[in-house]
């Protein structure tokens, strides 16, 4: 009977902690090494923003207004299908192609690092907060971009945005 | 991206502005793309491409239907602005602009002023558009002109009664704004969009549907809203905190171009 009490306990917790890792709106979500907290549904389509609890750049103004950046480019074009690759294999790609993209928005210094991600996703998504926390550090790791220095003076971070098309990652032409 | 013109001599084909090849009218489509949006990222024209797609008259440097005079820049400033050019020409609403610029003879003066500030600028009192550095220009940057040149041409009585400080400038500006930051999303695109709110990404996922097809209207929420982020936008940006919001003049030009253009739309 012990035994049998035992295994319902791991099961059940198994099943809270997978369950735990879906991403609902308004939420705090224990990763493995992180937190990440969303934000409520908006819009029609109903999405969240998704981020690590330990942002902060959000609720920070830019010291220079959108659209001072001429030359958005990143210092290696397919490091971003390489940040996804460390963390997606084809199958899971497949699984969520029907969700088409995923919204990335990048808070990068002026000398290119990315200091910080945002995700937006729609509600329903099969994404889980684990591989978020994966990606974001693979996006930390892999993605550098590349700016006219004399755009950047008197910056002190960028906020830019980018559509993943999941259909891209598979067939290798995210950029 | 490829498209067909007929005419007494037959069909001609031309593949990113360039002229390309006669081709077989049965088909001419001859690269098999189809309407949405390809795996490059840059956007395929939909439907027929007899139907409203006239190609760049120019063959290979479609920037000369653009200028009023071709010796106003160098020959380098001119392969540099074609370059740029041939980057908007294999966007739908690119192409649509131009399109609707060339078709209608609108040519003009293009002049390079490096002591300027913005990147580019279009006045629709003289048609011309100064440039700051061909080399620096981006894709965003002269879209934008040329869309202002198109707003100029299909809105009632112009660009020029919506000047900078006068009453509608804003919408003038954001228009524009909002015609670009769904171009970056629906191709995939990196940019730095008109505003960073969470409401304003939200918005532009749901007039999109979801980043597939470009919008001809809105709905009375959606109009609410695009207002709404219209004064956010003013708020946030100190060059057009001067501007002023006309609250009934919609976004059109947008809706036309977008009406009349080759992207999927809703």
């Amino acid at each position: 009977m012990k035994k049998y009490s035992i295994i319902i306990a791991i099961v059940t917790m198994s099943i809270s902690f997978a369950y735990a890792q879906k991403i609902k709106p308004n939420s705090i979500i224990k990763t493995n090494n992180s937190t990440f907290i969303t934000g409520d549904t908006k819009g029609e389509s109903k999405s969240i923003f998704i981020e690590n609890s330990r942002n902060i750049y959000q609720n920070r103004k830019p010291k220079l207004p959108p659209g001072s950046l001429s030359l958005i480019a990143k210092t290696n074009k397919y490091s971003l299908l390489s940040a996804f690759n460390q963390v997606f294999n084809k199958e899971r790609i497949q699984e969520l192609l029907p969700e088409r993209s995923i919204f990335i928005q990048y808070y990068v210094s002026p000398s290119g690092k990315v200091l910080e991600v945002r995700f937006l996703l729609s509600s329903g998504t099969l994404i889980t907060a684990n591989e978020l926390e994966r990606l974001e550090q693979a996006i930390k790791s892999n993605v550098t971009f590349r700016f006219r220095p004399e755009e950047t003076k008197g910056g002190d971070f960028f906020v830019l945005s980018q559509n993943v098309s999941y259909e891209k990652i598979l067939n290798k032409t995210l950029e | 991206l490829w498209y067909c013109e007929g005419d007494s001599d037959g069909i001609t084909c031309y593949n990113q502005g360039y002229l390309t090849s006669n081709c077989d009218p049965s088909n001419p489509n001859p690269t098999g793309s189809d309407s949405g949006y390809d795996s490059s990222g840059s956007q395929m024209g939909g439907g027929s491409p007899y139907g409203g797609n006239t190609p760049p008259a120019q063959g290979n440097n479609p920037i000369l239907a653009l200028m009023n005079n071709p010796n106003s820049l160098t020959t380098d400033q001119k392969t540099k602005l074609q370059t740029v050019l041939t980057e908007i020409l294999k966007d739908c609403i690119g192409l649509a602009t131009y399109n609707n610029l060339t078709s209608n003879g609108h040519k003009f003066d293009f002049s390079i002023k490096s002591d300027t500030q913005p990147q580019a600028s279009y006045s629709p009192t003289n048609q011309s558009i100064t440039i700051k550095d061909p080399s620096t220009l981006s894709t965003f940057n002269l879209q934008e002109e040329f869309f202002h040149a198109y707003q100029n041409f299909n809105i009632p009585g112009g660009n020029s009664q919506y000047g900078p400080g006068k009453t509608g400038s804003a919408n003038i500006e954001f228009e524009a704004k909002v015609l670009r930051d769904m171009n970056i999303l629906m191709n995939y695109q990196t940019g730095q969009l008109a505003l960073t709110s969470d409401g304003y990404t939200n918005f532009l996922k749901d007039i999109t549907n979801n980043y597939s097809s470009l919008p001809t209207s809105f709905t009375s929420s959606q109009s609410t809203q695009y207002f709404g982020f219209m004064g956010e936008f003013l708020q946030q940006t100190a060059a057009y905190s001067m501007d002023i919001i006309k609250s009934d003049l919609n976004p059109t030009a947008m809706f036309k171009l977008i009406t009349n253009s080759t992207c999927p739309t809703h």
